[in-house]
């Protein structure tokens, strides 16, 4: 039978700096048979080994149409540390796709509203490549995304095409301005864009990734301003030893992150999401 | 060929026990000695040189005024400072003279104290900046050579700071606490040690020091309904790692 | 009934069926250490403890052992070499307790559901479980309150239970049919049975401990922010026993808690290594721990509420993780804290 938990060997493709900490890899399976039959939803994640260090679950950053698959890597951990050091060539394990993705078949027809923290824009731009590509089967799209700093943000060298995406908004904000750096956009929480913001709560979806107090805080406001719970889908992020609901260490209440999750309906998680 | 990451092994206040567990590594040492190379080591080597070292092993806790400025030496030529002990992590059974008078300790040991001039006894982490930290007296091989390996490989030893329970479960145990009413240590002492003394129907001593987020005080009261004066009690978590925060609580001032 | 699968041997001739299992099988069994029993390597009769009670650690250890090495591999070359380690010898596991055979069957759903575990799998595959109903209670079972004993009717391929001078033994799968053929053994009788659901009787009413277990869990659900909780935690306990010490125990010697840890080792090479999966336990500070410092269950409260909920059922594990009453928790904890006790207070009673 086949083995879950063992990785297959994949190769760095290709390398993209996101900023001082934070790289874009693109990865193809060794075995290119293999490739053919991959493929993913925007907001999966993978389960990277680097073998002698460990493995770390790590979210899926593009779409299939997009042939490779990209994941974007902070370097927090010492699986991620390392992997930083990688160059083109070099290999590593790979295991997925895991998890539920963002509900694209369900957003259908309806504005989409991305809220994005820190980190938290990997996931999400999956579903801005995917909207971009089939622009007629959503309305608006609007973006907000903030980072504590401009250094911070990653994709940045995207914004533009971003931009130029028709029916669209894209608003950036950030914590703070390190002296020197050059910035035009808000400065505040992602909430301070709410005021300014298109998208309204009838016939829309909300799609929020960040840190776990920002998505709180966020969920929060879109109900207070209209928003209803089944209407809010957030993307959690837990520590996970194997990806599949056997290790245990992702349990929310009743649900595992990884197999029940990541992206889940704001209803379904509502009374865990404060530390349980 | 490429050079070999270098290592010092130092001693200050403390047995030489530690010293001694890596002597124990026979069967693996030749191997350690292939992507090593140590070039600092009293205990051993006739021929030492004087650093600088990709990672130094330092036991013992500090003691002296003379100590104080050593250490600070060992850790300007350093690039991973290791404490290397319970004695260079927390002062461990040395530091049981920190709860009696000065003088009085200097007295117990010399007949002409005028030339002894101790400070308390503090781990090495008091002084200067550790990088890593092996903890138990001595510490187990298994965790030496795991700080060893991920020192040359960058990344963060896998230490757990879990009970000494977990392991001595694992080992398929009864629990000496609740089959033989024994005052063991283990519900508040670090892993690492391989539970060694309760598999041999031995309590555990502490002498990994406190795990993380230890309830010490649900254990102290397990060993008041055992019986156990209150001085006991105090002498039982001051042994090894009385100067910790977690274990001072019960250690007494 | 069926008579006509079932047979008897005397006690005192049971070395002779264990003989002919040792042909076939590695056997594994309980056998005294001090106090207490462990499920260990049987080679002769006079290793078996059948009389025991309970063990330490639950047969869980020999499907989903405490430490399991996954896969070795190799860094020489670019294209690691990972090759998983197997584990395919026949193996007979006698004198398994009714509600460790209910833990094995929870496992199964668990690890044999969804995702399947190769490992659990091979391992379960490979053993053939002699049951053993219960003689006695343990001081702190509840499997009676639970439905998962004293005595067994599902999961066994065969099932001994104590009739005074002779076991009974009935028949639950084709395998427990075959691993009888070529052995001599006289065919139970009606009194045999009799026997049994007598023994049954009278243990019922010998059981210390309970638990009312009638909406138990949405009791649980609804009862998170409960003082007793902060009892547990903190300062206080429940029924007489001390605050909890998150030692772990609970979870290790539990029969239905499969978490575990993952990591590499490497050698002396620095090239060669192997992936290790241990198990872990929700009671450990570490186990909460999410990148940058931060963790979801940063106090005692919240991780004995955790496994609580788990083993009422109410986690992510549901049911393939909950209580089955052993009471091997309750036996182990040094601070004296009873599930039973503690369903007692979400009661309200």
């Amino acid at each position: 039978m086949s083995n879950d938990l063992k990785p297959h060997m994949a190769i760095v493709k290709d390398i993209t700096i996101e900023n001082s900490n934070t790289k874009t890899y693109v990865l193809e399976f060794a075995d290119k048979q293999q490739h053919k039959n991959f493929t993913w939803d925007p907001g999966q994640f993978m389960m990277l080994s680097l073998f002698g260090v460990g493995e770390a679950a790590l979210s899926i950053s593009n779409i299939p149409e997009d042939g490779l698959i990209s994941t974007t890597i902070r370097a927090v951990g010492n699986v991620t540390k390392k992997i930083k050091e990688l160059k083109k060539g070099d290999t590593l394990g790979m295991r997925g796709p895991y998890g539920t993705g963002w509900p694209i078949k369900e957003a259908k027809g309806k504005n989409i509203l991305l809220i994005a923290g820190g980190m938290g824009l990997a996931p999400l731009r999956g579903v801005i490549n995917h909207i971009a590509i089939k622009r007629n089967n959503f309305g608006h799209l609007e973006i907000i995304y903030g980072a504590r700093t401009p250094n911070d943000m990653i994709f940045t060298n995207q914004f533009r095409d971003w931009y130029q995406i028709e029916k669209s908004r894209l608003d950036l904000t950030v914590d703070g301005i390190p002296p020197g750096t050059p910035w035009e956009g808000k400065i505040g929480l992602v909430t301070s864009c709410f005021p300014a913001m298109k998208t309204r709560p009838q016939n829309s979806v909300a799609l929020v990734c960040g840190p776990e107090v920002m998505m709180r805080f966020v969920a929060k406001c879109l109900e207070t301003i209209g928003f209803k719970e089944n209407q809010i889908f957030l993307s959690l992020e837990r520590r996970m030893k194997c990806g599949i609901g056997k290790c245990g260490h992702c349990q929310l209440g009743p649900k595992y992150v990884c197999k029940d999750g990541p992206v889940f309906p704001y209803r379904d998680i509502k009374p865990y999401i404060n530390p349980l | 060929m490429k050079k070999k990451p270098t290592i010092g092994i130092f001693k200050f206040t403390g047995c030489a026990g530690c010293q001694l567990e890596l002597l124990h590594l026979e069967d693996v040492f030749i191997n350690l000695l292939d992507i090593v190379d140590i070039t600092y080591w009293v205990m051993v080597k006739r021929e030492n040189t004087e650093g600088p070292w990709d990672i130094s092993l330092v036991e013992g806790g500090i003691s002296t005024p003379e100590e104080i400025e050593e250490i600070k030496e060992i850790r300007k030529k350093s690039k991973i400072l290791v404490a290397f002990g319970d004695c260079a992590v927390n002062g461990c059974i040395p530091s049981i003279r920190n709860w009696i008078p000065q003088m009085e300790a200097e007295q117990c040991v010399y007949s002409d104290t005028s030339s002894i001039h101790s400070t308390k006894i503090l781990g090495i982490g008091e002084y200067v900046k550790v990088d890593m930290v092996l903890k138990g007296c001595p510490p187990h091989r298994e965790n030496i050579i795991e700080v060893i390996k991920s020192s040359l490989l960058n990344i963060r030893p896998r230490l757990r700071q879990h009970p000494v329970c977990m392991e001595c479960k694992l080992k398929d145990n009864a629990c000496l606490i609740i089959s033989k009413n024994l005052p063991c240590m283990g519900p508040v002492t670090s892993a690492g040690c391989g539970a060694i003394c309760p598999s041999l129907n031995r309590i555990c001593e502490g002498c990994y020091g406190p795990m993380s987020n230890p309830n010490t005080s649900a254990l102290a009261d397990v060993f008041r309904k055992m019986g156990y004066s209150e001085e006991d009690i105090k002498r039982k978590f001051r042994k090894y790692a009385g100067m910790t925060p977690e274990f001072r609580k019960e250690a007494g001032d | 009934m069926g008579n006509e699968k079932a047979f008897t041997i005397e006690k005192n001739d049971f070395g002779r069926l264990l003989e002919h299992l040792l042909k076939k099988y590695r056997v594994f069994g309980p056998t005294q250490r001090g106090l207490d029993a462990t499920f260990n390597e049987i080679k002769t009769n006079d290793q078996l403890f059948l009389d025991y009670v309970s063990t330490v650690l639950p047969p869980k250890k020999f499907f989903h052992p405490p430490r399991l090495e996954l896969f070795s591999f190799d860094l020489h070359q670019k294209h690691v070499k990972i090759e998983e380690i197997k584990q395919d010898e026949k193996t007979l596991l006698l004198g398994i307790h009714p509600c460790d055979v209910h833990a094995l069957l929870r496992l199964d759903d668990f690890f044999l559901g969804e995702f399947q575990d190769p490992y659990y799998q091979n391992r379960r595959k490979n053993t053939v479980l002699v049951a053993l109903n219960c003689i006695e209670p343990s001081d702190y079972a509840f499997c009676n309150s639970m439905g998962t004993g004293p005595f067994l009717e599902e999961g066994y391929d065969l099932l001994l239970t104590d009739i005074g001078t002779k076991y009974l033994i009935e028949i639950g799968s084709d395998t427990g049919q075959n691993i009888l053929k070529g052995i001599q053994l006289e065919n139970a009788t009606t009194a045999d049975f009799t026997e049994k659901n007598h023994r049954f009787k009278l243990l019922e009413k010998r059981f210390k401990r309970f638990i009312n277990t009638s909406w138990l869990s949405k009791i649980a659900q609804e009862n998170i922010d409960h003082e007793v909780w902060e009892r547990l935690g903190e300062q206080g306990g429940v029924s007489g026993s001390l605050p909890c010490l998150s030692c772990g125990q609970c979870s290790l010697v539990c029969p239905t808690c499969y978490c575990y840890d993952v990591y590499d080792t490497l050698d002396l090479s620095l090239k060669k290594g192997k992936r290790i999966r241990e198990l872990d336990s929700c009671q450990l500070l570490e186990y909460g721990e999410v990148a940058q410092g931060g963790n979801f269950r940063p106090n005692r409260k919240d991780r004995i509420r955790h496994w609580m909920l788990c083993k009422l059922g109410v986690a992510a594990g549901g049911q393939q993780s909950s209580c089955v009453g052993c009471g091997r928790c309750i036996r182990t904890c040094p601070v004296g804290i009873d599930i039973t006790e503690v369903a007692k207070v979400l009661r309200g009673e």
